[in-house]
């Protein structure tokens, strides 16, 4: 049965309360709900550093990353040089110049780092930010979907639309991809290729869908599996920062962060139950 | 069911990325609301870091590539080289990189010298060595003299 996550305002309250639920449900679940009503409100910091305490200690057999690793997959913050402007549609052309040079240099310096991550080899077939900025994302010269949902929402802008929602239904597949014609809506960011049949790993998060409702963009994500401590929080991180991103390069607010796990897993078996309730209650800890 | 989305949300707008809180690090946000070459693209300012070459980095001590690597960093961050130089250390006593950072370098330097991929990363040995200065200071000098003498893999 689903389960819905009484939302919570940031991501590490929304990150912690799931993890509860699904410890509560035995350590599995499945379409669960998870919901984070400002998803740039500052993380707290006491979940944040018991989830790293536990990230920072190598487990054999399980590749852990630390948590801005694992954001950087979905928003490479880490390489944009954030310019602190925000579009409007009557800005400078200087000040339009230097907000466009920003995203373009973080395209680019992405595609110049494409060839060196998918040296690893958990990156063989792509990576998330990668389908973004070039689909389908193990080279440059695919697609720019980022850059192109980004035109849309600027034109959507500029014309005062904002009241009206312009979610799309956008599944697994590259048809919706060809839509480019102006009037067209903004559509989700593909990363999933339909005739992709691996059964385990790469791509967990296999959507990401785009909502435009009074002036806001909300993030809804689907992850066929969800590793709620080894990836989840990083997860939820980097959308967050893609969420803020699209925001400033588009003019519009932050709205929602939904992410639907299509399988949530505890898992105990990589950290033990009795690992992922010292996991909790440090989270939890007032000192 | 109705949603509530925007309703009795703060007005958003100004700093989109707030800092992280992480107690692991705090390697300097990107910030760059006043770069250092404002006029520059990404290219130009990478076009401007010397030691860019394939003999120059043949010929370059473990300082000249330190050098090298953080010039280039500040060249893809717009911000100034001792800013980042003064940032948080890692513990091998080198300045603290991310990982993403470490890649983006990687691809540079493997550019410059004309290799395509001088670092293969699943046969990164040790992790850390992707989150400091040093640590990839070393890691691109051994792969640079592995390829001298036709050792690299």
């Amino acid at each position: 049965m689903s389960i819905y996550i009484e939302p919570a305002t940031n991501l590490s309250e929304a990150w912690l309360r799931t993890l509860e639920h699904v410890v509560d449900a035995g350590g599995h679940a499945v379409n669960v709900i998870t919901t984070i009503t400002d998803p740039l409100t500052p993380e707290d910091q006491t979940i944040r550093s018991a989830l790293d305490e536990v990230l920072s200690v190598e487990r054999k057999g399980l590749r852990v990353q630390p948590v801005e690793t694992v954001a950087g997959t979905i928003f490479p913050y880490d390489i944009y040089a954030d310019t602190e402007l925000t579009f409007t549609p009557d800005m400078g052309k200087d000040a339009l110049a230097k907000l466009d040079a920003s995203a373009a240099d973080l395209y680019t310096c992405y595609l110049d780092m494409l060839p060196i991550l998918t040296t690893d080899r958990a990156n063989n077939h792509g990576t998330y930010f990668g389908r973004m900025v070039s689909w389908p994302g193990k080279t440059g010269g695919g697609t720019n979907q980022l850059a192109d949902r980004i035109t849309r929402f600027r034109r959507a802008h500029k014309a005062n639309v904002g009241q009206r929602n312009l979610e799309d239904i956008a599944v697994a597949g590259e048809a919706e991809l060809l839509a480019t014609l102006p009037s067209e809506d903004p559509a989700g960011l593909q990363v999933y290729a339909a005739n992709d049949r691996r059964e385990r790993g790469f791509p967990c998060l296999v959507h990401v869908d785009l909502t435009l409702f009074r002036h806001r963009i909300s993030v809804a994500a689907t992850y066929r599996h969800q590793y709620l401590v080894t990836k989840a929080y990083g997860n939820l991180l980097g959308l967050s920062r893609l969420l803020g991103f699209l925001a400033q390069q588009t003019g519009f607010e932050v709205g929602e962060l939904m992410v639907n796990a299509t399988f949530a897993d505890a898992e105990h078996s990589n950290y033990t139950k009795a690992g992922v309730t010292d996991l909790i209650a440090a989270a939890r800890s007032t000192e | 069911m109705t949603s509530d989305v925007g309703i009795g949300v703060k007005p958003g707008g100004g700093s989109f990325f707030p800092q992280s809180v992480s107690a692991v690090s705090s390697i300097p946000a990107p910030h760059v609301a006043q770069p250092t070459q404002p006029n520059l693209t990404l290219a130009q300012r990478v076009a401007l870091v010397s030691g860019l070459s394939r003999p120059a980095l043949r010929a370059a001590d473990a300082t000249a590539i330190s050098s090298t690597l953080l010039s280039l960093w500040a060249a893809m961050t717009n911000r100034p080289v001792n800013e980042l130089a003064s940032g948080e250390m890692h513990q091998d006593g080198t300045v603290r990189i991310s990982s993403q950072v470490a890649v983006w370098l990687i691809g540079r330097i493997s550019e410059a010298y004309g290799r395509h991929k001088l670092v293969n990363l699943s046969r990164v040995k040790e992790i850390e060595s992707l989150r400091s200065l040093g640590g990839l200071t070393g890691l691109l000098s051994a792969a640079i003299s592995a390829d001298a003498e036709g050792t690299l893999v």
